[in-house]
This record gives structure tokens, C-alpha cells and sequence, in this order.
């Protein structure tokens, strides 16, 4: 569909009819300034599309002048079937026309369905609807509005992005889909939570409860119905147990059976009372037996014991025989060896005697050796000693050493004063041209000879009288009278009279100390620690006395004194060793003597021992023992036969035990039969009174059918889930189908105005949400006013581009849709309507004048007919 | 003697109480059971019967509460004249002795309670051969004994047992406890009167099952039954009516489908013509084939409209299968994504790679959405 041309009468502000001509295929703007009409067009051409000429709301009575009339718009349209004019009015004398190249092809319905044909989605084409942008914006730049001003330009604003997405809605039939879905998801909300969990309270947490509730109950059913069964089982098994119990031939036979088994028992222990009585017997035979057999032992023992005592006491008188002679000969032996003891000892005190002569002998010796070297040492010393005072008098004459030394130095002093004033003094140089030589203090001098002047002198001049020259006073002259002063005053210090005779003084003392001390070394060496220790050392020496000349060597008197000692000790060892062995054998003979006397009394006292001993008592005790033997032999035989003819006590006693439980247990198990029936019986009839069985098959009724609810609950919500999913699946798929060719018209717009931008559609609403620049994701409520309206006029192209290429090219008409785009923007946004207007028709309304006057396009103007 | 006339009923079930149903219907078939004892006495007496032959099963269990028991031995002793002769079925079988026992210290003079198995003088010239069970499963037939059972020459011999006639277990090893159906033959009775199922049988023209005489499930005979028995003369063929005695009908029908068949209609023709009457009626229906969306639709809100008439009414559409035809699609839609959702909805449900109850929810969903957008269109 193409617009040819518009014509308005009676439309608002144009009482009187204006038209447009002349509308291009591309791109067509009406540029006028506020209050022109430009929104009135736009109104009108909605109107004659979307509003049935039958209308009469309130978009109608909008568009109706003040002073009254019939609105009425005419369009003309070209078709792919050829120029179409549609007019329609409203208010009064309502019409809807179409015609055909002049000819009418449909009017009032007929002309409203060739309309809704139009403008209605088929397949998957778009109404022209989508592309109609109000507008709307302008306002939001006022921010100085009022607060409810502003609020219906961000309304329309809003309106401006909501209506992609329900268009894009319509397209898909979205919103019954959206009602199916809605419906869906409320109705399985009422079955699940959004997490997927059974709701609080919802039918299935109910039937879930419910199975849960009624099993459990059904369990505690099932256990109380099953002791109850088993109560009346138990019981019927206590009632025939009771009769068996309780009936009166059992009850004899268990009578009789005890008082046979009491009977045998008393027997048994009366036989038993008998064999012990028996064994008593047994034992006292045993006992006499016992003691006449140990009383003939008795006389056996001691008869042996008399013999042995006999031998033992002839035994310890040959021991104390032998002991005593032992001794004796011990005593003997002893005499000879004291002898050479004491021989012994005399010869040693001989040997050391001799020794300590000797030994005297080689001292007075010694003696007279030292006493002469003393004496030899002391008389050197001495001889030292006397010229050692002259000596040490001239070491201490004259200037010493560090005396020279100052002098030498003052010396020096001098000599360097006397140069320095020879050098400042005036020097006079005598030539003689003819023989006469000038004198001084008459001596004459020399041819050429040159003399300093240090001091006032007077030269006689032959012929010419006397010169006298005075030299002038210098510092120099100071200095050497004071060095000559300090030469003379350390002279005179040293009672010197001249330098050369001070060097000499220096000369003798040192040659006089270097003598001293040579004679100080000779004396230390010859008396270390003095000539006083000297005398003393010599003086102590004994007096000499004669040498005795029979007397041994020492070392030959010490040789003898050994050998004598080591004979007194080999001497003293053997009587030490006599005398030991001796103590022994008188301790030996003593022992023996008194050994001897207690086996003489041992032997006394066996023999009167067996002093009762006689053939008649022996005899006595062998016919004792056999009477014994007989008295036994009879008691044992009784024993074993009454233990042999014995009945077995145990199994008696078990016997009567076991009659005795039989009949006690029988009575106790009847006791208890009857307390556990009487238990049963109240237990039963309660249970019996409750209806646990009706209440138990109730409950599993109810169960079933609870459990059968559940099932179809779940069916239900398995049912709800597949279905919401397969809605969701199919829903997703067509937005995406739908969006990508989208998609791929969008994107070349979208990037003439940002390089690689990316436009991001949320799933559920299908609203374009979030703008992609740079890699950074921004939501489309934080940009710029201008950005949006890019955004949405850009889709909105996208969509017109989209309907051309599939054969359905539909005009897009913009009325001031953008509003806040800035000017550098706006060149991009006409750069890509200007490229849609190759193959497509826009029709731009707008206010701003100079800012869409570089767009470019066919220029249109309302003008009256 | 002349003729004996007496009613032959059992599985009364007293006690039950039918806890799968919905609340309500509980006391209404609860009532119904108790109201059975008077109806039976006026069966008698209308029938001139003077006996009510009782084949075990009286109560539902062997420990019904005390209202169930009391109240039934005081509409029991309500017509002294009327003898009540009972025997203990499985359900209530002589292991329950306290039941037995309180029943016999409360049971009225006319009512009998037959706990041992000998014979026993109902009427001059008739000998009642009672086989009580002395538990649920006795494990022996225990009509065994009336064959050596002596009674005087000239008597009239029913027996009275509780029992199955055949074997229904699959290897045919359970005869223990079977009834011999020839019982009647070899024990020389008159008349066998039988109990434990639930329908009526005539097993030869001596042995008869008389059903219960109120249902507790669907049967072929919707209502409950005795029968009334004539035993002319001893040795003469018993001459047996079928009395209906139930209140409820227990039924179950199945209907099948075509698509372009009128659902609504076929459901129309199908539900008892008397409405009245449906307030008694359980009635579950079946319905197999295959149908449309639509028709599917119809079917479901014809149900939903007739269901109230009915003590119950249920629709089991699990064996109908869903025809999804091309202008049930289009009705959802024609293209896009409902059309698409619907298309796959549809696969899933005729795939048949896919299990039976997978199907089945997806076939569910496909009728949910049909469902939801007619709604919405409306």
C-alpha cells in the first residue's frame, strides 16, 4: 500500500477542507511549525484505517472541530490492483466509501472489511498499525512541566516501546497464547509453588496429606486388628490348654506320679544313711590297723637307732686320740724355730748398725771439699771488692751521657748563630795594586784577601792613616750572644771549663762505668747471694775430722743390711706358720674330746632305750596287728556290698523334681492361663466394641480412594506441566523465528548509528530491553531519552523492512518521533530513513523545521483544494 | 407335612462402610444396608415364609462396632414370629467367638444362631444341616458331614453353608474348602442354601447362591436379591423366586465412540431413562473408541450436566482415545504458536514409541488446551 494524497474537512482545526498532494513512494516530510495540523493528520489517517465510521468515542468526538460538523477524511491509496480512494465520515451521516480508479467498490461494511483487510495480519505479515508512530514526545523536553505533565509524556513514551511488543504480539496471536499460558500456570499454581513443591494447602498437598494421614492410620488399624487377632488366637490356645490343665484323670496322674516319686526317694536315703554308717566302720578298722603296724615299727626303728650310736661313739674316741698326738707333736716342733728367730733379729741389728757408720764416714768427706771452694770464692771476692770503689767513683765523674748530649746540641746552636752572622756582616775586599798591604792590628793582610766585619775594626791603611768599620747592630748578633750564653752557662753547670774538656770528662766516666759493671758480673757470679751469705755458708760447715779407714763402703754396708733383714723376716714367717697350725690342732683335739663325750651319751641313752625290749612284747604286738587286719577286712566287705545294692540318689531326687514341677507348674499355669484369659476376655471385648476390622476396612477404602485421588492429582499437575511447557517451547520458538528476521533487519540499521550494536529482546514481554555498545550491556530505561527513541523508531523500520520484503509494503509514518535526538545523531537516523525510502514510503510530520530541512525527500504542505 | 416356605438370604455385610465413596453417599448406602433387615421380614411375610435362612456373612467383620450387632438382633426380634437361622461366614467367621458369644447372650427368641455343625429342627419335619465356619479360612469343606448326617425318615434336609462352589485359583490347587456342587446329591438334601457370592446362582435345582441383597458393586443385576424357596415335599424339587430386596443399583456400562458420532447424544440414550430413579443409581461409564477435541468436550459437559441426577456418576475416559482432527487445530489456531504447540501436544500423544501413561498426559494436555481457548472464546 501506497498514500497518493490525504484530504481533511471538518477535522479539527480545518473547518474548511485542506489536502496534501502529491505524496511520494520514498521519503515524504511535512514540516510545519507547532499547532499546524501536523497531529491532526496523523489522527485523521488513524482514523480512517482503525476507526469504523460507525465510531463515535471519544478518538471520534477528538477529532471533531469546535464549532460542530462531520469530521470526514478521504485517502487516496495505491494498490498492487490499482488507485484506491477511501473516504469516510463521521458524526452524522456517516459514510465509508471506496473507490476504484472513480468507480465505488465497497461502501459502509463492505468498505470497513476492505479496510480490515488491509490493515490486518495475515500469516505472518503485520498490520500497518505497527508502523504508525503518534506523536507524543515532545512535552518530556519541558522539564519545567507540571509533575503530571511530565508523567503522561513518560506514559507516552512508555506507550511508544510497549507498542512494539503488542504488535509484535499480535503477529505471533500472542495474546491468547499468552491467556492459554496465563490460564495454565494460574491453574497449576493452585497444585505447585514456583519452586515445583506441592502448595500449602493446594489439592495435591491435601491428597498427599490425606494418603499420608490414612496410611498411617490404616497401619496402626492393621496393628491393633492383628493383636486383636492374635488375642483371640492366644485365647482360644489358653482355653484348650486351661481344659487339658484342669481335667481330672491329668490331674490324678499327676498326684500319683508324685507320691511314687517321694516313696523312692525316702528308700534311697535310708540306704544311703546305712552305707555311711558302714564307711564309719571301714574307717576305725583302718585306724587299729594303722596303730599296731606303727607300734612295731617303733620297736624296729629304735633297735637301729642303739646300733648306730655304738658305732658313732667308738668313732669320736679314735678322732680325739688322734687329735690330741697331732697336737703334741705341733708343740714339739715349735721349740727350734724361736731359736733361729732370735738369731736372726741379732744379725740384722749388727748389719744396721755397720750401715750408719759408713754412711758418717763418706759425709766428713764430702765436707772437706766444699770448704775449700767457699773459701777460694770469697777471697776472689774480696780482691773485687777493693778496686771496685775507685771504679765506681770515676763512673760517677764527669758529664754523663744525656749531659753531653744537651751540650752537643747547644754547641750546634752556636756554630748555626755564628754562620748566620758571618753571612750578614760586611764583607771587605782588600787588592793591593802596589806592595804596601794594609794591617790590621798590625799584622798585614793578605794579597786578595777578603774579610767579614762582625764587630768594630781597626785597619791600618799604610800612607793613608787608619780605617775604622763598625758594623750596624742585627737580630743576628742577638741570637748568637744568647747561643753562646746558654753553651757557657751548661759548661759552667757542669763545672766544665770548655766544650773539649767536657767531651773528654763524658769520654773517661763512660769507659769507667762500662768497667764497673764488667766487675759487678765477676761478683754475682762468684757470690750469687752475697759475700755475707759466703762467710755464713762456710762458717756453717762442720770442722773437719779424721777419716776412719776400716769402715765398708756405704753401698757395700747397705747390701749387708738387706740381706740380713730378708733373713729375719723368712725366720719370723716360719714361727708365724708353726704357731698358726698349732691353735688348729688344740681347736681339733678339743673338738674331737667333746665329740666323743655326746656319742658316749647318745649311746648311753639308746641302750637304756631298749632296756624294755623283750621277745614277749614283740610277740604281743604281732598278734595286735593281726587282729586289726581281720576287724577291717570285715568292715569293708559290708561297705561294699550295701554300695553296691546303693539305688542312684540323683536320678531319684530328679524324679521326684521334676514330678513335684509338674504338678506345681501345671498349677501355676492354670493360675496364669486364667489371669491371662480373664486379661484377653476384657482386652477382646473392648477391641471387639470399637469396630477395629469395619474401622480398618474403612480405612483401607478410604485409603484407595484417597490414593486414587492423589494419582489423578498428579496426572492433573503432570497434565498442567506438559501442557505449560509445551506453550512455553512453542511461544519461545515462534518469537525467536519472529525476531530473527527481525533480527536481521535491525542490525544494519542499529549499526549505522553504533558500530557493532546489538539490540537484546526479553522472552517473556518481547520488548526490546537491552542495548549492546561496545561489549557493554545497558538496559533501555537508563538511556537517554533520544537513545530510546532511536531504538524504537529503528525497530520500527526493521518491521517496515521486513513487510516490504515479503510483498506487504506498508507506509511508515513518524509524527515528530524524534524528539530529543541531538543533531549529529539525527543525520545517521536520516541516513537510515532515507535508505529505507528506497523501497519504502515514510511519511515524516514534524515541527523542528531546520533541523529536518537537511532530510531531504518530497516536501508536502497542507493546501486548501 | 405341607409345603415349607422360608427366604434364602446372606452377604448382608452389615457394618460396611464404604469409605472409597464420597461423603455423603456413605450414610445414604450405610442406611440402606441396616433398612435391609425390615425389608427382608416384609419379604417374608408378604412371601408367607415363616424362616429367614441367614448363609454366613451377616456382619462385615468379626468385630462390627456395638450399634451395628445390637441394632441388628433388635430389627431382627422385631417380628417374633419370623425365625432367623444363621450361620457364621468368613467375615464373621467363629474365630470372632466374643462376637458369637454376645450375640448369643443378646439374640432375641427367634433369632438362632447356628455356631455347631448338627442337625437341627427349624419346623416339624425340617432339618437344618448348619455348617459354620469356625474361621476365615477353614481350610476343609465343611459340608462334608451332612452326607453321614442321620435325620429322621420323612424330614425335609436343607443345608446351610458359606463357601465357594469352584476354584478360581489359576493352577486349580486351592480345592481345599471348595463346596462340592454335587453336596446336595450326596448329603440327600432337599435344598442346598448357599452364601459367600455376591450374584445370584442357580448351581443345580438344589443349590442356589442368592446374591446379596444389597449391592456393594457393580453387577450385571444391579440390584440386591433373595430368593424365596417352596419345598413342596421332601424330596420334591424346591420351586425358587428371585425377590429384588436392594435399594441401590450398582451399575457399570461401557460406551463406545466414533468420531462424528454426537457424544452427548449417545450419552443421552444411554442414561436411564427414569430420573427419578438415578438418585439410587451408582453408575460408572466407560467410555472407549476415539472421539474429537470437541466431541471429547461435549462428552465432558454432557457428564458434567447429567452427574447430579446420579448417586454417582462416574466417566472413565481412560480407554477413549483423542482424535485431533485438522479443524479442532484450527480452532486452537490456524499457525503460530499455539498452532505449533498444539501440533507437537498431538505427536507426543499418537507417538507410539512412548509409554501408555505418557501418552495419555499428553493427550491430556492437547484436550486442556482445546479446552482452556473455547473458554476463552467464550
Amino acid at each position: 500500500m501506497r498514500l497518493v494524497s490525504v484530504t481533511l474537512a471538518n477535522v479539527r482545526r480545518f473547518t474548511d477542507p485542506v489536502q496534501i498532494l502529491g505524496v511520494g513512494p520514498g521519503l515524504n516530510v511535512l514540516s510545519a511549525a507547532n499547532e499546524q495540523g501536523k497531529s491532526t493528520l496523523f489522527d485523521a489517517l488513524h482514523a480512517v484505517f482503525f476507526l469504523p465510521h460507525r465510531a463515535k468515542g471519544k478518538e471520534i468526538k477528538a477529532l471533531r472541530p469546535h464549532s460542530g460538523g462531520n469530521p470526514e477524511v478521504t485517502v487516496e491509496i495505491d494498490l498492487p490492483e490499482g488507485r484506491h480512494r477511501i473516504t469516510k465520515r463521521w458524526m452524522g451521516r456517516e459514510t465509508a466509501t471506496v473507490h476504484r480508479d472513480g468507480q465505488l467498490v465497497a461502501q459502509a461494511d463492505a468498505a470497513e472489511d476492505f479496510i480490515a483487510r488491509l490493515m490486518t495480519a495475515d500469516s505472518d505479515a503485520g498490520p500497518a498499525g505497527l508502523l504508525w508512530v503518534r506523536q507524543g514526545l515532545t512535552r518530556l523536553e519541558d522539564d519545567a512541566g507540571t509533575a503530571t505533565e511530565r508523567e503522561k509524556a513518560r506514559a507516552n513514551r512508555r506507550g511508544l516501546m510497549t507498542s512494539v511488543a503488542g504488535e509484535v504480539d499480535e503477529l505471533t496471536g500472542g495474546r491468547r497464547m499468552d491467556r492459554a499460558l496465563h490460564r495454565c500456570r494460574e491453574d497449576l499454581a493452585q497444585y505447585l509453588t514456583a519452586s515445583g513443591r506441592p502448595l500449602k494447602g493446594g489439592p495435591l498437598a491435601l491428597a498427599e496429606a490425606a494418603v499420608e494421614d490414612l496410611t498411617a492410620r490404616k497401619a496402626e488399624l492393621d496393628s491393633t486388628a492383628r493383636t486383636l487377632a492374635d488375642g483371640i488366637a492366644r485365647r482360644l490356645d489358653l482355653r484348650r490348654t486351661l481344659a487339658e490343665l484342669t481335667e481330672p484323670e491329668a490331674a490324678a496322674a499327676r498326684k500319683a506320679r508324685l507320691d511314687e516319686a517321694r516313696a523312692r526317694h525316702e528308700a534311697a536315703e535310708r540306704h544311703a544313711g546305712a552305707l555311711e554308717q558302714a564307711d564309719a566302720r571301714l574307717r576305725a578298722a583302718d585306724l587299729a590297723q594303722r596303730n599296731a603296724t606303727d607300734r612295731l615299727a617303733a620297736l624296729n626303728r629304735a633297735r637301729t637307732e642303739a646300733d648306730a650310736a655304738a658305732r658313732a661313739a667308738a668313732q669320736a674316741r679314735a678322732a680325739a686320740s688322734a687329735a690330741r698326738i697331732a697336737r703334741e707333736e705341733a708343740e714339739a716342733a715349735l721349740a727350734p724355730l724361736a731359736t733361729g728367730l732370735a738369731e736372726a733379729r741379732k744379725a740384722r741389728q749388727e748389719a744396721e748398725a755397720l750401715h750408719h757408720r759408713a754412711t758418717a764416714a763418706a759425709l766428713v768427706k764430702a765436707n772437706a771439699h766444699r770448704r775449700a771452694e767457699l773459701q777460694s770464692r770469697l777471697d776472689t771476692a774480696r780482691a773485687l771488692l777493693a778496686d771496685r770503689t775507685a771504679l765506681a767513683r770515676a763512673a760517677a765523674t764527669g758529664p754523663d751521657a744525656k749531659a753531653l748530649a744537651e751540650m752537643e746540641k747547644l754547641a750546634q746552636a752556636l756554630d748555626i748563630q755564628r754562620g748566620l752572622r758571618d753571612r750578614s756582616a760586611p764583607h771587605l775586599h782588600f787588592r793591593h795594586d802596589g806592595p804596601a798591604r794594609v794591617q790590621q792590628n798590625g799584622q798585614p793582610l793578605a794579597a786578595d784577601a777578603i774579610l767579614a766585619v762582625t764587630e768594630p775594626a781597626t785597619f791600618d791603611l799604610p800612607g793613608l792613616g787608619q780605617l775604622t768599620v763598625t758594623p750596624g747592630s742585627s737580630t743576628s748578633g742577638a741570637g748568637l750572644d744568647k747561643a753562646a750564653s746558654d753553651l757557657a752557662a751548661a759548661l759552667s753547670r757542669l763545672g766544665q771549663p770548655d766544650l773539649d774538656t767536657a767531651r773528654a770528662a763524658a769520654t773517661a766516666r763512660a769507659t769507667a762505668q762500662a768497667a764497673l759493671s764488667d766487675l759487678d758480673s765477676r761478683l754475682k757470679l762468684l757470690a750469687p747471694d752475697g759475700l755475707a751469705r759466703l762467710e755464713a755458708d762456710l762458717a756453717a760447715l762442720p770442722a773437719a775430722a779424721a777419716d776412719p779407714a776400716d769402715l765398708p763402703d756405704p753401698a757395700t754396708a747397705a747390701a749387708a743390711l738387706k740381706s740380713a733383714t730378708d733373713r729375719l723376716t723368712q725366720a719370723e714367717a716360719a714361727a708365724e706358720a708353726a704357731r698358726t697350725r698349732l691353735d688348729h690342732l688344740r681347736e681339733a683335739d678339743t673338738r674331737a674330746a667333746v665329740l666323743a663325750d655326746a656319742a658316749a651319751t647318745a649311746e648311753a641313752k639308746a641302750r637304756a632305750a631298749l632296756a624294755v625290749d623283750s621277745p614277749e612284747a614283740e610277740a604281743a604286738l604281732l598278734a595286735d596287728l593281726a587282729t586289726a587286719r581281720q576287724s577291717r577286712d570285715a568292715a569293708l566287705a559290708e561297705r561294699d556290698s550295701l554300695a553296691a545294692a546303693a539305688p542312684d540318689r540323683a536320678a531319684v531326687a530328679a524324679a521326684l523334681a521334676r514330678a513335684t514341677s509338674v504338678a506345681t507348674g501345671a498349677e501355676d499355669d492354670i493360675r496364669k492361663a486364667e489371669l491371662e484369659l480373664a486379661r484377653l476376655d476384657s482386652e477382646i471385648a473392648l477391641r471387639s466394641g470399637e469396630g477395629v476390622l469395619e474401622d480398618l476396612a474403612d480405612t483401607a477404602a478410604r485409603l484407595q480412594a484417597a490414593e486414587a485421588r492423589l494419582a489423578a492429582t498428579r496426572t492433573e499437575v503432570e497434565v498442567l506441566k506438559e501442557l505449560a511447557a509445551a506453550l512455553e517451547a512453542a511461544r519461545n520458538e515462534a518469537r525467536d523465528r519472529y525476531l530473527e528476521p527481525v533480527m536481521a533487519e535491525l542490525r544494519p540499521l542499529l549499526r549505522a548509528l553504533w558500530p557493532d550494536a546489538e539490540l537484546h529482546f526479553d522472552g517473556e514481554s518481547l520488548l526490546p530491553t537491552r542495548l549492546v555498545r561496545g561489549g557493554t550491556e545497558e538496559d533501555l530505561d537508563v538511556l537517554s531519552g533520544g537513545t530510546q527513541e532511536q531504538v524504537a523508531l529503528l525497530v520500527r523500520l526493521a518491521f517496515a523492512r521486513l513487510l516490504a520484503k515479503r510483498g506487504r509494503p506498508a507506509p511508515v509514518i513518524l509524527d515528530d518521533a524524534l524528539i530529543f535526538t541531538d543533531d549529529d545523531r539525527i543525520e545517521k537516523m536520516f541516513d537510515a530513513l532515507t535508505a529505507l525510502a528506497a523501497d519504502q514510503q515514510i511519511l515524516v510530520l514534524t515541527c523542528r523545521q531546520r533541523a529536518f530541512r537537511d532530510l531531504g525527500g518530497t516536501r508536502l504542505a497542507l493546501s486548501p483544494p | 407335612m405341607t409345603e415349607f416356605r422360608f427366604l434364602h438370604t446372606a452377604d448382608l455385610h452389615l457394618g460396611r462402610r464404604f469409605g472409597a465413596l464420597p461423603e455423603d453417599l456413605r450414610g445414604r448406602l450405610v442406611e440402606a444396608r441396616h433398612a435391609l433387615l425390615p425389608n427382608l421380614s416384609q419379604a417374608a411375610a408378604r412371601f408367607g415364609a415363616g424362616h429367614i435362612l441367614l448363609a454366613g456373612d451377616t456382619f462385615d467383620s468379626e468385630t462390627p462396632s456395638d450399634p451395628v450387632w445390637r441394632q441388628a438382633l433388635v430389627a431382627m426380634g422385631a417380628a417374633p414370629d419370623l425365625h432367623w437361622w444363621i450361620i457364621p461366614g468368613n467375615h464373621d467367621s467363629l474365630a470372632a467367638e466374643s462376637l458369637w458369644s454376645r450375640l448369643a447372650q443378646h439374640a432375641p427368641a427367634n433369632v438362632h444362631l447356628l455356631t455347631e455343625a448338627r442337625p437341627v429342627q427349624i419346623a416339624p419335619g425340617v432339618t437344618l444341616l448348619p455348617c459354620p465356619l469356625p474361621r476365615r479360612y477353614p481350610g476343609r469343606d465343611l459340608t462334608a458331614w451332612m452326607a453321614e448326617a442321620e435325620t429322621p425318615p420323612g424330614q425335609v434336609r436343607i443345608g446351610l453353608a458359606h463357601g465357594a462352589i469352584r476354584d478360581f485359583s489359576s493352577d486349580g490347587s486351592g480345592a481345599d474348602g471348595i463346596i462340592p456342587p454335587d453336596r446336595a446329591a450326596t448329603a440327600r438334601l432337599d435344598y442346598l442354601a448357599l452364601g459367600d457370592w455376591h450374584g445370584r446362582i442357580e448351581v443345580n435345582p438344589r443349590t442356589f447362591y442368592p446374591g446379596t441383597p444389597e449391592r456393594d458393586a457393580a453387577h450385571p443385576d444391579a440390584r440386591g436379591t433373595c430368593l424365596a424357596v417352596t419345598l413342596p415335599a421332601p424330596g420334591a424339587l424346591p420351586v425358587v423366586e428371585t425377590l429384588f430386596t436392594g435399594r441401590f443399583q450398582w451399575t457399570e456400562d461401557s460406551l463406545a465412540l466414533l468420531p462424528g458420532q454426537d457424544a452427548a447424544a449417545l450419552l443421552a440414550d444411554r442414561l436411564p431413562a427414569d430420573r427419578p430413579a438415578r438418585r439410587d443409581q451408582l453408575l460408572r461409564l466407560r467410555v472407549t473408541g476415539r472421539a474429537t477435541l470437541s466431541e471429547r468436550a461435549a462428552l465432558a459437559e454432557a457428564v458434567a450436566a447429567a452427574a447430579p441426577d446420579f448417586a454417582a456418576l462416574d466417566l472413565d475416559l481412560a480407554a477413549l482415545d483423542t482424535e485431533v482432527e485438522a479443524a479442532d487445530l484450527d480452532e486452537i489456531d490456524r499457525a503460530g504458536a499455539l498452532r505449533l504447540a498444539a501440533e507437537r501436544l498431538r505427536a507426543a500423544a499418537d507417538d507410539p514409541a512412548r509409554a501408555e501413561g505418557a501418552r495419555r498426559i499428553s493427550a491430556a494436555a492437547l484436550n486442556r488446551l482445546f479446552g482452556y481457548l473455547r473458554e476463552d472464546r467464550a
